[in-house]
This record gives structure tokens, sequence and C-alpha cells, in this order.
């Protein structure tokens, strides 16, 4: 019951306006907040959009990008699922862009090693070799490298547009807020030590508390 | 919060109601309160959704790259140029508020006011050949009373004359600063260390419950986000409930503005807009006030030609949509022996501005101030919040994202961007938006003396990252700008009709009926931080428009 009123003053306070606010505790906030993110934070285990060799060719990306070691990375975060959500259900004019940063990551990995067509197929040293060859291809050191304008003609500026594509929705799928289907176990968010609380108090962190002997 | 769900005003579109304004973000809002409040019909178009608190979350994914209180380069693109010269490409160049409230919504919340010298600075300094630095029509004993009011009727945290470098206040802030943050703590001592003079940053944040708005609760989420709590003081939760309760304003979002009309004798009649489904409505009034942003309204002008303005609306000076100002603002990090936390409570609270002015002897123009802050949320870290020279992918790049996050702060310089001509925001005929409308074509290319100040205050900054113990440090690039937050200058005030757009009233010389007021106004770019001129640029103008208006004079 406790818990159904405070939704309730949740809502009523958004429905009616500002002044109901001074109504809500941080307390009722906080429970509220947890609720919401609890409540979508379970991912999808099948993809919409994704073809399996995309999605396992991203996954393995995503892998080198926050590798797994003594903590999870990106592949554990479930960064391939936002990635296929995110492409299905919120930017879809964006899944061509993304499917032919995957095909030039493919490209990558056959020069990598010849007659492979899959990047996941690569061993992980190859992979890392052939991100490395994606990322700062030769054309991208040209005298416009500083220009992000003139820097978005060549082949090999495209590599390096792919690659930060690539990269990019995997940080995004390992740090964003689990209800994107990402960040699993708000595994990103442990990993760089991120708390999601609704309210905090002083002191925040070491130098505020008794800011005269510490500072 | 849909708009059905608010008591207001309702108004016929035939009906000329006496105020239109165009945007109701930063100025738009206050004019809106200001002005229904002294009795006038008003109605508000605009471009964006009305959301409200409870619209509000903590989803960086959909906050940022999905444009949810943005402009959405996808629906409305720019342009961008570094000189006429050049052909323009395809890219975001500037971004604002788009959603009842405007940009105060999503910002930072730094809340500066003007110095006495960002009035009079051109006849004390001597102007700057190749610029259009010139002195405002009003001074800062004319604007003061404003500022007090903006921060007392908004709800501003601050500590007045703390700093020696502050101007006169005849109030003090209505509400006690911040709690110190841990990045506050290092920056004050290390700046005192250094001779200079850090105090309470003011910020529109409610530091207490405020007119029956709850306190800040220090989530943090506060750059690019709206307030769950209803704590920032946007105009969302503090000007729009009051103009709205008079019943005499009626606020439509999703109205984009295409044309303003002008009668047979040049007098403003009537602004043409596309409604939520892109049908054409036009609402007829009795006077104009377009506060849509230093980019749009002069965009707007520059669609509404007509025979008697073929160049523009109010352009017979040929200054609209030139001298754009965007403010810089040069960064570095540091990282530090134990946790900041920096994601917790709003982004600053301590800032200086020992270097408002600088030593001529320097060399070059330039002012500005320094703010300890945070900088970057869990996304955003990760894309580009480390240090240059770490890899950004990979095993050492994990562990620096583990290490660097609690640990480390930013210092941001923000400066002076000087008025040149050349930078301006013009119609892009070759792109047109979702509604078919020109794109905004953005040329802009710093002055020389921009980048050496961005620089200085960078150097500066590196130094107090020193002082304070930092155990690693580094800078990002100052480069040229080839993206606007601050959009600022491109309709300036003056008292002269060849040499500027709207007179110190805010009137536009050309059209007696027809006020711009927002960052077009801008004659000088001010020291970085523009929100709380522009909001005391807004309440005075809506003093001496409501004056006009009882003395018949409009």
């Amino acid at each position: 019951m406790e818990s159904t009123r405070r939704t309730f003053l949740l809502r009523s306070s958004g429905a009616l306006g500002v002044l109901l606010f001074d109504l809500l505790t941080p307390e009722l906030l906080a429970q509220a907040h947890r609720h919401a993110a609890n409540s979508t934070a379970t991912g999808s285990q099948t993809f919409r959009f994704l073809t399996p060799q995309e999605a396992a060719d991203f996954d393995a990306f995503a892998a080198q990008v926050i590798p797994t070691d003594e903590t999870p990375g990106a592949h554990e975060a479930g960064a391939v699922y936002f990635a296929d959500y995110v492409l299905s259900a919120i930017n879809p004019e964006q899944q061509q862009d993304f499917r032919n940063a995957l095909a030039m990551l493919r490209m990558a990995a056959s020069e990598a090693q010849p007659g492979v067509s899959s990047f996941a197929a690569l061993p992980v040293e190859r992979q890392i070799a052939a991100m490395k060859a994606m990322e700062k291809p030769p054309a991208a050191d040209s005298a416009n490298a500083s220009n992000s304008i003139a820097a978005e003609t060549g082949v090999g500026a495209k590599d390096a547009q792919a690659f930060g594509m690539l990269r990019m929705v995997a940080l995004m799928g390992t740090f964003c807020d689990p209800s994107l289907h990402g960040n699993r176990l708000k595994i990103g968010w442990k990993l760089i030590g991120f708390d999601d609380q609704a309210y905090w108090a002083p002191p925040f962190g070491y130098y505020d508390a008794n800011a005269e002997e510490k500072a | 919060m849909s708009a059905t769900l608010h008591p207001q005003g309702r108004f016929a579109l035939n009906d000329p109601v006496d105020f239109l304004i165009v945007g109701c973000g930063a100025s738009g809002g206050v004019l809106a309160r200001e002005l229904s409040r002294s009795g006038f019909r008003v109605v508000v178009l605009e471009q964006g959704p009305w959301k409200s608190a409870k619209d509000f979350g903590h989803n960086e994914y959909l906050n940022w790259s999905n444009s949810e209180l943005i402009n959405d380069w996808r629906k409305q693109p720019n342009t961008f140029r570094k000189t006429p010269q050049d052909k323009a490409n395809k890219q975001p160049a500037i971004m604002y508020g788009r959603l009842v409230g405007g940009g105060p919504v999503h910002f930072t919340a730094n809340y500066w006011r003007f110095h006495e010298i960002d009035f009079i600075e051109a006849s004390k300094k001597g102007t700057i050949p190749g610029t259009g630095f010139a002195d405002w029509p009003i001074t800062y004993a004319d604007l003061e009373p404003y500022y007090t009011k903006a921060e007392w009727d908004l709800g501003i945290s601050g500590q007045a004359g703390v700093s020696p470098f502050d101007p006169p206040h005849s109030k003090p802030y209505p509400l006690p600063p911040m709690p110190v943050k841990p990045d506050g703590v290092l920056f004050e001592k290390a700046a005192r260390k250094l001779g200079y003079h850090p105090f309470p940053a003011p910020v529109a944040v409610i530091s207490k419950a405020y007119n029956g708005r709850m306190a800040c609760q220090h989530c943090g989420w506060c750059e690019g986000f709206g307030c769950e709590h209803g704590a920032k003081s946007s105009p969302l939760p503090s000007m729009i409930p009051q103009a709205v309760a008079t019943g005499r304003c009626e606020i439509r979002p999703h109205s984009y503005v295409r044309k303003i009309e002008l009668d047979e004798k040049g007098r403003a009649t009537a602004a043409i807009y596309f409604d939520q489904n892109k049908v054409e409505k036009r609402q007829r009034a009795k006077a104009i006030i377009l506060a849509a942003n230093g980019a749009e309204t002069p965009r707007l002008l520059l669609m509404s030609k007509s025979n008697r303005f073929p160049n523009g609306l109010a352009n017979s000076s040929g200054l609209v949509g030139k001298y754009l100002m965007f403010n810089t603002d040069p960064m570095c990090g540091g990282l530090f022996e134990h946790e900041l936390n920096g994601y917790k409570s709003i982004e600053v609270t301590r800032i200086l501005q020992d270097f408002y002015e600088v030593d001529p002897k320097l060399g070059f123009y330039g002012g500005g101030g320094i703010s300890a802050r945070f900088q970057n949320f869990p996304i955003s870290f990760a894309l580009g919040g480390l240090p240059p020279s770490i890899p950004q992918w990979g095993s050492e790049y994990k562990k620096a994202l583990a290490k660097y996050f609690t640990r480390s702060m930013a210092l941001m310089g923000h400066g002076t961007s000087l008025p040149m001509e050349n930078n301006s925001i013009t119609l892009d005929e070759t792109v047109k938006d979702a509604w078919g409308l020109p794109a905004i074509c953005v040329t802009y290319k710093d002055h020389p003396d921009d980048l050496k100040f961005a620089t200085f205050l960078q150097d500066r900054s590196m130094e107090i990252l020193e002082a304070a113990g930092a155990q690693d440090r580094w800078k990002y690039p100052v480069g040229e700008t080839v993206f606007g937050v601050h959009l600022l200058g491109t309709c300036r005030m003056g008292h002269d009709p060849k040499s500027s757009v709207v007179n110190a009233d805010h009137r536009s010389h050309d059209v007696p009926n027809l006020f711009l007021c927002d960052g077009s106004s801008f004659v000088t770019s001010g020291r970085g931080q523009p929100t709380a001129h522009i909001q005391g640029l807004a309440f005075r103008a809506a003093d001496r428009i409501t004056a006009l208006a009882k003395e018949n004079k409009i």
C-alpha cells in the first residue's frame, strides 16, 4: 500500500503541476526512481534488427572496446542488445549507417586475415589489429586531420568514421540507462564508480568532508 | 504535460491579441509572465513541446543523442562555413533548448550578471579594427534592478559581494549558495594560494524550498537534463505557471513560425506558423515580440521578406543575422588522489572572475572567468572524458575509466567573443528542414584575440590544477569554433538604425510594433554566461513595452 501511495503522489504531482512537489520527500522520489529503473531493466535475448552474424561481430567488437578481465566488460553489459534495441525501436533511421559500419568492420577483418569475412571469427590479436587499422588509417592523418569537416572525405576517413560509430554505440550500450537494454546489472556504472541514486547530501566526496583538514 | 491540462487563456486565431510572443524560452517565458500580469492578452508560440517535471529523467542517451530537449538536426539541419567565401557543409552548428522553458531547462545553471565594464568597454578601451566592438545603449545601472528582479522571481542561489570583482547588487541573492563540492574545495584553496578570489557560483538552482518549489536534491543531472524536482530555475517551473494562472496567456507548443506579416502601413499584424500536424495557421496580434533565440529570431526575420523589406524584415541596416558571437570555453582536467564524485549535486559550485579584464600589455583583448565543474555523465565520459593521451579503447582504456571518473574534475574558462560582421546566421536555400523551410547557415571564424584569450584562461586553469595537487593534468585543444550554444548578437541593440537592428527598448528600428528580445539583442558577448543577462534584458523589456503600450505608443 505504501508503494502505491508514493507512486500516486509522484504521478499526481506531475499531473497537477509543480506545486505538489513540496509534498514529496527525497525518500519518495528515490523509491519511484528505483522502481522506474528496475521495471525495464531486463533486456531482450533475441534480435529485432541485427542478423546473428552482425550481432556476433558487433558483440566481439564491443568486447575489445571494453574487454572482460577481472571485471565484466561490454559483452556482459549487453552492449549488443542496446544496439539492437535503439536501432529497431528508437532510431531506425540510423540502421543503414550502422549496417554499413559493420560491413566495413568485416572488410577490415578480411584484410587482417584473408579468407575470413567475420570479425567475430578472428583470433583476438587479429581483431585488435583490424580495429587499429580502421581507427587510424593513413588518410586520416592528412593535413586536414584537425578539420572534422574536411576529414569526412576519403576512404580512410570512412574507415575511421565507421570505427567511431561502432565505438560510440559500444560505449553507449555499456554505460546507458539500463532501460535501454544495455548496461545490464549496471555493469558499466559499477566499473566507473557511478551510483545512480536519485538524491545525495553533502559531503559528496573526500575533500568536502572536513574540508579544512583535507583540502 | 499536455497543454490541455492548464487552465490557460484561449484566443481565437483571428483575435488580434495584445502581444504575440515567438519563443517560450529564457526571455519569452519572462515576457509572457510579465505582460500577462500587466493585464495584456498574450499568445506564445513555441516550436517545441510543453514538458513538465514528471517528463524529466536521467536517461543520458535519450536526452543527448535523441534530442529530447534540444533542436533535432535530423529535422532542422544546419550548414556551416568559416567565411562567406567558403562552401557551407551540412553539419550541426548550433544547439538551443527547444521546448517550453527553453535553454534554461537543460542548461548548467550558471547565472552571471554582466559587469559595468561590459556595457561601456568600447569607449573605455577603444574600438578594435575589423570588429563591431561597440558600447551598449544602456548601462549596468539601467539593468541592475532587472537583474535583481530576475534573481528573486526565478530563484537564484549565491552570495553577492563576496568577490571583489562583483558588480553592485541592490539586494542579495534570495537563496544561500549551494553546498560546496569536493572540486570546489580544491579549486578554492588552490586559487587562493595563487592570489585569486574564488567565490560561490551564482546558480539558477534553488538551495532551499522557494515559492512552492522543492529544493535541489543534488541528484547531479543538471547539464543537459530537465529537473524532475523543479529545482532548476528555468521559466518552466517559475514563470510559466504564473503566466497561465492569469488566464490571459495562452502557450501553444509545437508551433513553428515561418513568417511575420505586415500590413500596408508597415506594421506587424500576424504570424504564420505550422501546428503540430504541420497545418498552417495565422495568429493575429497588435504587436509581436520575437524571443526565439539568437539564431531563430534572425532566421525568421530573413524568411519574412516582403516588397517593403526585400532583404528580410526589419533589416534596413543589413545587420540582421550578423555579428554572431558564441563565447569560448577552453577546458582542462585534473586527476586527484581521493574521490571527488563530481556527478553528485550541481555542476558548478565555485568560480573566479579575476580575469574579467586582462592587462592590455598582454597584447590581446579578452575577459572571462573560470569554473570548477563536473563535465561528463557516464556515456559522455566514456566517449571523450579521459585525457587525450590515453588510449580510447582496450584494456588500458578500461582501467583509466575506472580510475578517472570519480577522481577527476574539469576547469572551464568562459571567455569573450568579439563581434565580427562576417560571423552570421543566414538562410541556406539549398538545404530544407522537415517543414520545407531554408536551413540555418552559420558562418563563423573566431577573432584571433578570442583564441589567444581562451588559451590564456586555459593556462591559468592548468596552474590552478597544479596548485590543487592534481596527480595528472591535461588540456583539451583550443581550436576554432565550429559549433555554438550561446547564440548572441545577431540583431544588435543600438541607438543608430544604420548600425543596429533594435533600439534600447528592443523595438525594431523599422517596424514600430515589432520587438526582438533574446540573445540576438547583445552588442558584446559578455564573459561566457549569457542567461542572466538575457533574462535581465527581458524583465526590462517587459517594463519598457508595458509603458509604451499604456501610453499608446506602440
